[in-house]
């Protein structure tokens, strides 16, 4: 993991003094309204329904125990005893005030942790992979590139005034579990036969116009990647919209302009600067990679390992051991080392905000880490933890442990491991609430077996068209809408994001539903798919073979049959 | 921070200090051999310019597109670059400057206009060395806000 050096943590106390100066400024009535806005949002901090919102940047999903057990106390002394885990892989308070804020920073610090850009327009905290550094299917390490942006775009002076936010996600492996084609610039990892380097997408996002990204290059020479980085968001920082706050996201100007005009452009830029930038040399990269190295792993054989696994529940009572076995098929995944998982802590068990975690668990997160997982976790875009690194011997105790503090909910990457955004319970531009439609279909899909059946399945919901959630590249998504002051929801069906050449938009399937009809409209949807699978054939797949057609049909069966009574009708 | 070219209530701020303009504005005529250009100006009339010699400056909304401007192969001609903010959110004067750096500018690089004391950091580290104030302004905060951080992450 990153370990701040002096210069680090001497920049981090000079933003707190900074900011701190601009609250007292702004209190005072010496710093207006208008200006405080932009600063007070590029330190993270919102103003929402019920109290200020804090984001917190936890830099690529990584957090150590330390950090937990600091996000712990935070949220017990500034809050209400718990926080909320984003979609962007950051940690959310809902109710901290705004005069403690300056203290609650100073906290953060001890702990090499900050709110910096994880708002306003500029460059935002950087997204990565959940399972960086031990997935099966990785050919480099996205996180000591996620560092070296994060370090380039911290407090980036000519980038700190963009027409809009930008984001931008670096994936390392074959399967994309960042959704790198859906943020401003999207990075892949490859390695060529011209060496390491990146895939370069731009202008994909979600928000009110979702859209994939188009490829900007091919491939990108790693020692490149930052005079590369300039070029792009000069181009967007001088060619963005400012008129309209809508308009002004890179995706609109890429659209716009046409990929082929805006690469134009910043290539030409490119040449013109790029002997202005050092450029990543081996050395750098190698310094980099150290902070990123493999923990101490112990070396396990294969087949004892398989062995264990195998024998783990023996001696538990057999309704215990069949929801080991739940837990283990869905909550923990390959590992690139023998002997070892990756487990993911499902923070959706039923009736809970997705993402929400109290202080209390948090410090048993961190001791679950400490035990089990080398000291760190991350977070994921789903808004759950993964212990990256667990030792197969360890699992069944692990799983005892979890299964206290409501950690083992076997149901990660089904049905009811859904995405949720905070929607109109707590944020004020919602159309609509969104987490007790979770609830409601958590509840109406509760059992498992049937959850199991389907397979591998997202659904997601956000609160309106901005989109937090990711609705919209979600297998099923939920929107919340307003129809004349009243709370509706429109279902998607066929977005996708983990596969670099199929990922798409999913598309809205018809009229909206009221809250209390949703999950009857989930479950038709659901029968049509059982109804159409060919053995194992996964939803999504379904769907794309299909269409929308089926899927409508079983969802408006009264429309049609009502417009084609009145026809037949009308001639009487 | 002065919101109008022509206001007589700023004041220049360069070199860590409180200076003397010997500037005009575009509007103004000052008794010397300084003079302020408009693009337009600058457009119409480059021969003459370049032809003479008074000591050129030009001044520039922040929202220039740079690749629209025909003076990159004149940066030499101009003692003065003169950006000029409409907008403290409008972040295009930053990249303006930083563009003009990189492309060898070596003159004095001036932002007006409507900007916060809180970028001036940014600014600063964006190339400009040069900045005109409200007559209020205090200076002890210019300095305060000019070093607000001792260090950098980038080295453009
Ligand atoms: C409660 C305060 C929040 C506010 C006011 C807010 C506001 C917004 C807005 C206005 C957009 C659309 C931006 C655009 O398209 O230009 C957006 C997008 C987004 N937000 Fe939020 N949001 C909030 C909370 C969250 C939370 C809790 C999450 C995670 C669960 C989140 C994650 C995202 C993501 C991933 C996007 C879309 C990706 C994209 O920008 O293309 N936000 N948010
Ligand atoms: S999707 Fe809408 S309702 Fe949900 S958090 Fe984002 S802005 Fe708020």
């Amino acid at each position: 993991m990153y370990i701040y050096n002096d210069i680090d943590k001497q920049l981090l106390s000079e933003r707190i003094a900074q900011f701190q100066d601009q609250t007292q400024r702004f209190l005072k009535g010496d710093l207006a309204d208008e200006a405080f806005l932009p600063l007070r949002l590029q330190n993270g901090l919102y103003i929402q329904r019920h109290a200020p919102m804090l984001r917190v940047a936890v830099p690529y999903g990584m957090l150590s125990s330390a950090q937990l057990r600091k996000l712990a106390s935070i949220s017990r002394d500034y809050d209400k005893g718990y926080c909320h885990i984003t979609t962007r892989q950051n940690i959310q308070f809902n109710w901290p005030k705004l005069e403690t804020i300056p203290e609650l920073l100073k906290e953060l610090s001890e702990v090499e942790m900050h709110t910096i850009q994880t708002s306003g327009n500029c460059i935002r905290n950087v997204t990565s992979d959940a399972l960086a550094g031990v997935a099966a299917d990785e050919v480099i390490d996205p996180r000591p590139y996620c560092e070296l942006v994060r370090e380039w775009s911290t407090f980036h002076p000519e980038f700190a005034f963009l027409p809009r936010k930008f984001k931008i996600a670096i994936s390392g492996s074959a399967q994309d579990r960042s959704s790198i084609q859906f943020h401003d610039i999207g990075l892949q990892l490859v390695l060529s036969d011209k060496g390491r380097g990146f895939r370069v997408f731009v202008g994909g996002g979600l928000g009110r116009t979702p859209v994939k990204a188009s490829l900007l290059r091919e491939f990108l020479p790693e020692e490149d990647l930052l005079s590369y980085l300039s070029a792009i968001l000069r181009t967007y920082n001088q060619l963005g919209r400012r008129d309209n706050k809508y308009k002004a996201r890179i995706k609109i100007l890429v659209r716009a302009l046409g990929v082929n005009a805006f690469s134009e452009k910043v290539e030409a830029q490119w040449l013109r600067i790029k002997k202005h930038y050092p450029k990543l040399d081996q050395q750098t990269v190698k310094l980099m990679q150290q902070f990123f190295s493999a923990p101490s792993y112990k070396n396990f054989n294969v087949e004892d390992s398989e062995f264990t696994l195998k024998n783990l529940s023996n001696n538990l009572l057999e309704h215990s051991q069949r929801a080991f076995k739940n837990w283990l098929a869905r909550n923990a995944g390959e590992h690139k080392i023998a002997g070892y998982r990756t487990v993911t802590l499902s923070l959706k068990p039923t009736g809970i905000p997705a993402g929400d975690v109290t202080d209390k668990q948090l410090e048993a997160i961190a001791d679950l880490a400490d035990r089990y997982s080398f000291g760190e976790v991350r977070t994921t875009q789903q808004q759950n933890i993964v212990l990256a690194d667990v030792a197969i011997n360890d699992l069944l105790e692990l799983w005892l442990s979890a299964k206290q503090y409501g950690f083992t909910s076997a149901n990660v990457g089904t049905l009811t491991d859904i995405t949720c955004c905070p929607g109109g319970d707590f944020c004020a531009l919602a159309n609509a609430k969104s987490i007790p439609i979770a609830e409601a279909i958590q509840r109406r899909f509760d059992d498992m077996d049937y959850v199991y059946d389907l397979g591998d399945l997202t659904l997601k919901i956000s609160g309106c068209m901005n989109g937090c959630a990711h609705h919209s590249i979600s297998h099923i998504g939920i929107l919340g809408v307003d129809k004349k002051g009243e709370e509706f929801y429109q279902i998607m069906l066929g977005g996708s994001a983990g596969d670099i050449a199929t990922a798409s938009v999913g598309k809205v399937i018809g009229p909206s539903f009221s809250a209390a009809d949703i999950p009857d409209a989930i479950d038709t949807i659901l029968q049509v798919y059982v109804a159409e699978r060919v053995e194992n054939e996964p939803f999504i797949h379904v769907v794309n073979r299909l269409g929308l057609e089926p899927f409508k049909a079983a969802l408006y069966p009264k429309k049609v049959s009502s417009r084609s009574t009145k026809k037949a009708a009308e001639p009487h | 921070m002065s919101n109008t070219i022509d206001s007589p209530t700023t004041f220049l701020f360069k070199n860590s200090r409180v200076c003397d303009d010997p500037w005009p504005t575009v509007k103004s005529v000052k008794n010397s051999r300084h003079q302020l250009v408009t693009i337009e100006q600058w457009l119409a009339s480059k021969e003459y310019y370049l032809g003479s010699d008074l000591t050129l400056g030009i001044h520039l909304l922040g929202e220039y597109y740079i690749d629209d401007i025909d003076m990159l192969d004149h940066l030499g001609a101009f003692s003065l670059i003169k950006i000029e903010f409409t907008s403290f959110t409008d972040g295009r004067g930053f990249s303006l400057a930083t563009q003009l750096r990189q492309y060898g500018f070596k003159g004095e690089l001036r932002a007006t206009g409507s900007f916060l004391l809180d970028q001036l950091n940014y600014l600063q580290r964006c190339g400009f060395d040069a900045f005109e104030f409200d007559a209020q302004t205090d200076v002890k905060a210019i300095q305060k806000a000019l070093a607000a951080f001792s260090h950098s992450y980038q080295c453009v």
